[in-house]
């Protein structure tokens, strides 16, 4: 009620958010009961699951129906609309970049590529992207970083790298 | 005794101790000071690097950088008007003020001060309460356990959020994911779905460096074009007269930053907070009004939050719940390491107490003379821009995940617990009461099922929550957390307000 008084208004996607969680629990609540069926006793393996599951469920449920009377900004808009404008929210040209490159980066040194190559292109490229038009000093800044990186972990740590 | 006192002057005359706790404090106070690093992600990273190393020199290293985290901090916030850590919040309200009257160096000189200051207080709290608070936690059943880690959560939900329930959606989500993998007490396979992949379960470093790591990479890199105001740095050691007339304030800060890093999730932001208010009431008549560059208004969150960390070591030491954020870092290191935090902790290994406490004293002194020099060269650190800090955080956190367990898979499950720590924060929800959800799943669940095997049935568990006094306690005071939080008790303290 005090929401509603002051003009509290929901982010794109926050409503979205609390279903994907209350989902997220209706599925482990699935999960749990199958494990609970295997021992059906409360000090077993699938109570302490279950419990969570419910309260995960109950809570998320509280979070959507507290909100339901809140304003959006895509209130009136189509689905579609909503849905660019929760991704637009989400996933600004900044995060995205980031996103997918760290997803590669990964995929990277999953597929073996090697830690130095994978780190120095990952760095390389996100530099170049979020500092255009400074080419060189981004090349300056990767060496550097990468030495300084591999002299503290490789040579410092002694630890084993990706 | 004697072996306790060697254990205790060891961060004094171990050189590799001294070091560890010297490059702690150092790169700690540059960690706090660049906005967006913060000493969990620090401390998180440095978890899994250290794996392999001696536990001494590890919790080293480790306590320099927390504490040097916290009161850097205090250098973004006031040289540009950005907290570089969250504990240092309240810093900005007078601090940045001050640097624009050209008054930078004297600010950051009287917060460092105020820091050890403060540093001081909580570590003689530290050392003075936890032996006492140990004993007495030694008579604690399993069912006390359940309810002090049940405790902890809904403190750590209901504090830095809009509504506790959110708060504890997270701790939820964080309890579940680490239901993953093999049940420790009877090995049977919980959500694995046959893919041995998940046998292991969620590692805790893992998830911690993609919460704290990886989703604050992400919302930091949203806003790359923050303007950076260069600032003159001219004096920065503080007249002793200064110091000298600020002393009780700076003790009270302290007293509430040490009682308020004690409660379990609460930490040095809201002590910070807590003491700026209390500054604001008690300083009758400041030289500056308040928010527009009063020396009180960094002398006491400054305080109070150095105070909070060796408050919020009590509750890790003698209970096994931690504080804050990194102290609940720290227990995932010390069982990393074999040790397992709790009022065991001080009976079998006494010596690693006082071995933190000199460590925490060490790194006192060592931010009072890195914090009053380098100053200048500290200016220009904080000035690095977003866009070339966050991919190296990237790159940091992968290989910090790799050197945990060298497991290729864990750097996957670490950009999916990224990317939910992302969400998260976009739609309010904290990430530290998750994280925390984690720490205490094994704590809760374990000591759940062994009240239960106690109590024989469901009823006779209920029936014993009434027949100790400890847990009756523990139970009025989770019972009253979750009251404080509840729209019924906020609208009926409003009426009782609104009739005075």
């Amino acid at each position: 009620m005090a929401d509603i008084e002051t003009g509290e208004r929901l982010k794109p996607g926050e409503r979205g958010f609390s279903i994907f969680l209350a989902i997220f629990g209706l599925f482990a609540l699935y999960e749990s009961i199958k494990l609970f069926q295997k021992d059906p006793r409360w000090i077993s393996f699938g109570a302490f699951p279950l419990i969570l599951s419910i309260l995960l469920i109950v809570f998320s449920v509280h979070v959507f129906w507290s909100d339901r009377k809140k304003k959006t900004e895509t209130d009136e808009a189509s689905v579609d609309k909503k849905i660019l404008k929760t991704l637009d929210y989400l996933f600004p040209k900044t995060v995205t970049i980031l996103l997918i490159l760290m997803i590669l980066y990964c995929l990277a040194l999953y597929f073996e590529l090697g830690f130095e190559l994978s780190s120095t292109v990952f760095l390389l490229v996100a530099l170049c992207f979020f500092r255009k038009n400074q080419y060189i000093k981004n090349v300056l800044y990767t060496v550097l970083t990468m030495a300084f990186i591999l002299l503290i972990f490789k040579l410092g740590f002694r630890i084993l790298l990706p | 005794m004697g072996e306790n006192l060697s254990y205790l002057m060891m961060p004094f005359t171990d050189p590799l101790i001294i070091l560890c706790v010297a490059a702690g404090t150092f790169a700690g106070i540059y960690v706090g000071a660049i906005p967006g690093l913060n000493a969990t992600m620090a401390v998180s990273l440095l978890v899994s690097f250290t794996f392999g190393w001696d536990i001494n020199t590890a919790l080293a290293l480790m306590i320099g950088i927390y504490m040097g985290t916290v009161y850097g901090g205090s250098r973004s916030a006031i040289l540009l008007n950005i907290p570089g850590a969250p504990a240092a919040v309240a810093t900005v309200f007078d601090g940045y003020p001050l640097a624009q009257k050209g008054q930078a160096g004297i600010a950051m000189g009287v917060a460092t001060v105020e820091s050890v200051i403060g540093g001081f207080l909580g570590i003689i709290a530290l050392a003075v309460g936890t032996p006492i608070l140990s004993k007495f936690a030694l008579q604690f059943a399993p069912r006390d356990y359940l309810l002090l880690g049940f405790m902890g959560l809904l403190l750590a939900g209901s504090l830095g959020t809009k509504t506790l329930v959110k708060g504890l959606v997270a701790a939820v989500l964080g309890l579940l994911f680490k239901m993953v993998g093999m049940d420790a007490m009877t090995a049977s396979h919980r959500f694995t779905f046959g893919n041995p992949y998940l046998l292991a379960g969620v590692d805790t470093v893992v998830a911690l460096i993609g919460l704290f790591g990886v989703s604050e990479a992400l919302i930091q890199i949203r806003n790359l074009d923050v303007q950076v105001m260069k600032q003159k740095i001219d004096r920065i050691i503080p007249k002793l007269d200064l110091v000298r007339k600020n002393l009780p304030l700076a003790c009270r800060a302290s007293v509430i930053g040490i009682i308020v890093g004690a409660l379990p999730g609460a930490g040095g932001t809201i002590s910070s907070l807590l003491a700026y208010d209390h500054a604001k009431k008690s300083v009758k008549n400041p030289e500056v009004p308040f928010g527009e560059g009063a020396i009180e208004g960094v002398i006491a969150p400054e305080a109070a939050n150095n105070a909070a960390v060796g408050g919020a070591f009590i509750p890790m030491l003698t209970l096994g719940i931690p504080g804050d954020a990194v102290t609940a870092v720290l227990i995932g290191a010390l069982f990393m390491h074999g040790l397992r935090p709790g009022p065991s902790l001080m009976t079998e290994t006494p010596h690693l107490f006082y071995l933190i406490v000199g460590c925490l004293a060490l790194s006192c002194v060592f931010m009072l003379i890195f914090g009053l020099t380098g100053i200048r060269i500290f200016a220009k650190v904080v000035e690095i821009p977003k866009g070339i800090l966050m991919p190296i955080i990237i790159i940091l956190s992968v290989t910090g995940v790799y050197s945990t367990n060298n497991r290729m898979h864990d750097i996957f499950w670490m950009i999916g617990f990224g990317i939910l720590g992302y969400f998260m924060k976009r739609y309010d929800y904290p990430t530290g009461p998750m994280v925390l959800g984690i720490i205490l799943a094994d704590l809760i669940e374990q000591n759940y099922r062994r009240a239960m095997v106690q109590s024989h049935t469901l009823v006779g568990f209920i029936t014993s929550l009434f027949t100790n006094p400890i847990t009756i306690v523990l139970l009025a005071i989770t019972f009253f957390s979750i009251l404080v939080q509840t729209d019924f008790y906020k609208r009926w303290k409003a009426r009782k307000e609104g009739s005075i």
